[in-house]
């Protein structure tokens, strides 16, 4: 089956502060950093471990994939289809440049009022 | 809610997650196959030292094979695929027995003596165990301190020393297998 092209509408880009707005949520954050962890997830790992459903999981797998950031390949295991999920390069430098706003974010609250 | 608060409030989540991920990285299987090359093995000292080495000698490397065959099939079963964690696990595995084969050669050469070389290899199993503990599996940190025990046990005890570790080194391995940590979901 041929991979649809992303849709500009739903690819992230930055809301000027460095914030991904995709990594604005959550679980597509959570997703994020568990597959730059690993070098790759299954869909049923990923739901065991961020305990989310199956629909919630899903639909923000499918942003992330159709912003490009993740790629997901379907293979058999004991007859059964699993799909694998893995971060791309994209995705790996959107996401260190969200952490480091993060970061730069969480310096600043912390610094002393003058 | 303000930024800075929604962003510590991710963060948790994001830590939760990670923590979850990595409640265990070796399989059950693991453990049950050195504790049962353990149960059979270490009473061999108390026989014949000869034989415990010559037990090892094989047991040990193809142990380790088993071991990272086991921990493959582990991660595919779960979902979870790491190279630079299974490069980890087998790096510090085979660190110890480089440690262990040094003493071994301590041994052949006369330089220390067979019981003297026999407690230096229970010591290094027990650090290997407690640093695999500290960042591998939080499991092993206990089986760390239990060879630790053994170890220690061994200045007062004096006869059956090997056979009684043994059981003890086994036993600790089953309830490791059995009880450290989740097992990570059985679904593909």
């Amino acid at each position: 089956m041929a991979r649809r092209a992303p849709d500009p509408k739903q690819v992230a880009s930055t809301d000027g502060g460095g914030f991904d707005r995709l990594f604005e949520h959550r679980l597509r954050l959570t997703i994020a950093v568990l597959l730059a962890r690993n070098d790759r997830l299954s869909f049923a790992r990923l739901k065991d471990v961020t305990g989310e459903t199956d629909g919630n999981l899903g639909a923000n797998l499918r942003k992330l994939e159709d912003a490009g950031y993740v790629a997901v390949a379907k293979e058999f295991a004991d007859r059964k289809p699993v799909s694998w999920y893995s971060l791309n390069d994209a995705g790996r430098v959107a996401l260190k440049a969200h952490l480091a706003s993060l970061e730069a974010l969480i310096a600043e609250a912390n610094k002393p009022e003058p | 809610m303000n930024d800075f608060k929604k962003a510590s409030e991710d963060l948790s989540f994001v830590r939760e997650a990670i923590t979850r991920a990595h409640e265990r990285t070796s399989p059950p299987s693991i453990y049950v196959l050195w504790g049962l090359i353990t149960l059979a093995g270490m009473p061999l000292f108390d026989v014949d030292p000869r034989w415990g080495g010559m037990f090892f000698a094989f047991a040990g490397p193809i142990g380790g094979i088993l071991s990272g065959v086991l921990g493959a099939r582990f991660a595919k079963r779960i979902g979870q695929e790491s190279r630079e964690q299974a490069s980890q696990h087998a790096m510090h595995w085979t660190a110890m027995m480089v440690a262990i084969l040094g003493v071994v050669g301590l041994d052949a050469s006369g330089a220390i003596e067979g019981p003297v070389a026999g407690r230096l290899i229970l010591l290094i199993i027990a650090f290997a165990y407690f640093t695999a503990g500290l960042y591998l599996d939080r499991v092993e940190l206990w089986l760390g301190l239990l060879t630790f025990a053994c170890f220690v046990g061994m200045f007062f005890v004096h006869s059956y020393e090997w056979t009684i570790t043994g059981i003890v080194i086994g036993a600790g391995l089953f309830l490791a297998a059995a009880f450290g940590g989740r097992r990570g979901s059985t679904r593909s």
